[in-house]
């Protein structure tokens, strides 16, 4: 951008130079040419005195000041065009001609800039060399540079803008792949891409987009493996924490009692690391109604011993991920909703353009507004003589959350607590 | 009652054996998937616990086998998998209930006892026969609300013959769902067992039906 308009000043300071030197180029050929015309025009009499035998015969040398004059100067006797009226300032100059032609500036009559061509000639049979000097007006040639120095400028400044749009222009279109990049590497973050689609890249950045992807799989091979490693050994220790549990339930003392604690601490850090491994597929559909449907029937028979009235009301939705995940939270909600409920559980399913919602609602005590807060911490249990690991609304608050979705706890209409679920669907 | 373990894990079979044993329940033990299903498939039981992690072959396809031979006891299911997906499984293949491991022995104790009496047909946890009462939840026999004290024999025929109350209860029955290892009894200790039961309740509720079994009933005013 500097760089850019340093070189159009410099640019248009170095043409108004070389045109003021090649207007100066002209105007001394021009006044060559009238040197020459004016030596022609003199030649030395009989009696040796050099004389015109005309005058010039050019207007410009008969128009009083009009800046153009010649001068004749022969054994201190000097003739002068008309234009000159009084040549005293030019006379000056005359001195230092030579025998070779010379081009010099000096002052005129009114303060005029001139240039003059002068030169000392010694004529066949003459008896002393005359002195010949032309001069010109300067002004025109300055008047003249001045305008073309405009002239460039503004061409220059048209160019340099030119130059810059254009530059702008290129980077601007020049860069639009690599920010659609950008883009895509931002909703890959987010969770909303897996990898770029390489086809609908410009062959330039192809093959960047290409090396990412494969960059991308790379990680998530990695993940995988790790994922997988993880859960595996939490898997792996359940049976021996297991184990460990029902060894200590046969102790007595102090000693069973901190097996008992820690036992129950590393079960809470292997349920924790088992939640740690979901992961969401926003892209998935799963119609949420069979999976409640199935859910209920479990929950029917796995508290029999309780005359339940379980049901699901609304139209069916979606939810945006895999059946295991929405299993979970569906699971985790609908047996809490039975452990806590009198006689009553229902599960609503409100489907609106871009979002599912699940509402879950039973007819037992609820929860306190600080007791709802508390809930949804890891390894909270509201209530101790229910069994569970207390990690049930924690890991549901979880993986709603990796979907996208919002957990809220709330007043039920049937008098206990309300869970209610909202997924939005991307498009 | 009788009630099939299948559990591969050596600490956890022992221990769960031991608490039903203690809860008044003859226990059999498989540590094997195979195992277990030969087992279902050929012994007589009131309930199964069933690992899904089993060696040999997976608690699910043993599930599967059994509910597709037509054996219809209820079945605990034991999981390492807290997965709700795993439960649906289970479910899906024919399990009644399920815990996730580690669990508390009592909550296996009080699931056992509670999908036995529904098994039976009972609906409340309390079960009579005219002034004789059987808690299930605190395993106590009473009669006019006076404990019983009974050896754990006469307590398993005594609990076999109430979940039963009414029905006619063959000796080869009484034999399978009362002992471990189907063992059959020579006829003469169940007689002595039934005449025990009989003296301790003081009330002549279990009747004899000669030449078949015996019949757990309320007298008729």
């Amino acid at each position: 951008m500097v760089g850019v308009l340093l070189a159009a000043i410099g640019a248009a300071l170095l043409l108004g130079a070389a045109f003021e030197r090649a207007a100066l180029r002209g105007l001394d050929r021009r006044l060559s040419d009238d040197l020459d015309a004016l030596i022609a025009l003199a030649d030395a009499g009989t009696d040796g005195q050099v004389q015109l035998r005309r005058e010039p015969a050019e207007e410009r040398y008969d128009r009083v000041f009009s800046g153009w004059y010649w001068l004749m100067q022969v054994a201190g006797e000097t003739r002068t065009s008309r234009s000159a009226w009084d040549a005293s300032e030019l006379e000056g100059v005359l001195p230092r001609a030579q025998a070779q032609r010379q081009f010099l500036l000096a002052a005129g009559p009114r303060v005029q800039s001139l240039r003059v061509a002068l030169q000392e000639i010694r004529m066949p049979g003459a008896a002393v060399p005359a002195v010949f000097a032309v001069a010109g007006d300067l002004a025109e040639v300055r008047a003249e540079a001045q305008r073309f120095r405009w002239f460039a400028a503004l061409s220059v400044a048209i160019i340099a803008f030119v130059l810059l749009a254009v530059v702008a222009l290129q980077v601007e279109f020049g860069l639009r792949p690599l920010r659609r990049i950008a883009a895509t590497l931002e909703r890959i973050r987010r969770g909303e891409s897996t990898r770029f689609e390489t086809a609908s890249l410009p062959s330039e950045v192809a093959p960047l987009a290409t090396q990412v992807n494969e960059l991308l799989d790379e990680h998530q091979r990695r993940i995988e493996r790790a994922r997988r490693g993880a859960a595996d050994l939490a898997h792996a220790l359940k049976t021996p924490l297991a184990a460990l549990a029902l060894e200590s339930e046969l102790g007595q003392g102090e000693f069973a009692q901190r097996v008992a604690t820690e036992v129950q601490r590393m079960r809470a850090a292997v349920e924790r690391r088992l939640v740690g491994t979901i992961e969401a597929d926003l892209r998935q559909r799963m119609p949420v109604r069979p999976v409640l449907d199935s859910l209920l029937s479990l929950m029917r028979r796995a508290y029999a011993d309780r005359t339940l009235d379980l049901r699901v009301e609304g139209e069916d939705g979606v939810f945006p991920g895999t059946r295991e995940d929405l299993e979970e939270v569906l699971g985790n909600l609908l047996d809490n909703a039975c452990k806590w409920a009198a006689t009553r559980v229902e599960a609503r399913l409100v489907s609106e353009p871009g979002a599912t919602i699940v509402r879950i609602e039973d007819d037992g005590p609820g929860l306190l507004p600080e007791q709802a807060e508390r809930a949804l911490q890891r390894g909270v249990r509201l209530d101790e003589r229910e069994p569970g690991s207390g990690l049930g609304l924690a890991i549901v608050d979880d993986i709603v959350r990796s979907h996208g979705g919002t957990l809220r706890l709330g007043r039920a209409d049937l008098g206990g607590l309300r869970v209610e679920l909202r997924f939005p669907l991307p498009a | 009652m009788r009630i099939l373990v299948a559990e591969d894990d050596e600490s956890i079979g022992g221990r769960v054996r031991a608490a039903l044993g203690e809860a008044g329940f003859a226990v059999d033990l498989a540590t094997d998937g195979r195992q277990a299903e030969f087992l279902g498939q050929t012994e007589v039981f009131d309930l199964a616990v069933l690992d899904l992690g089993l060696p040999g072959m997976d608690g699910i396809s043993v599930l599967h086998r059994w509910r597709e031979a037509g054996q219809r006891f209820p079945v605990i299911v034991l999981t390492a998998r807290s997965r709700w997906h795993d439960k649906l499984a289970g479910f899906d293949a024919g399990a009644d209930d399920y815990l996730t491991k580690p669990f508390q022995m009592e909550e296996l104790v009080v699931r056992v006892r509670a999908l036995i009496r529904r098994a039976t047909g009972h609906a409340s946890p309390v079960l009579h026969c005219g002034p004789l009462e059987f808690d299930t939840h605190a395993a106590r026999f009473s009669v006019g609300g006076e404990a019983l004290a009974l050896t754990s024999q006469e307590f398993r025929i005594l609990a076999y013959l109430i979940h039963h109350s009414g029905k006619l209860v063959t000796r080869a029955e009484l034999g399978e769902h009362v002992y471990e290892g189907g063992y059959d009894p020579d006829s003469n200790v169940l007689d002595v067992l039934i005449g025990r039961i009989r003296r301790k309740l003081g009330l002549d509720l279990i009747r004899t039906v000669r030449g078949q079994g015996f019949r757990l009933a309320a007298p008729t005013p």
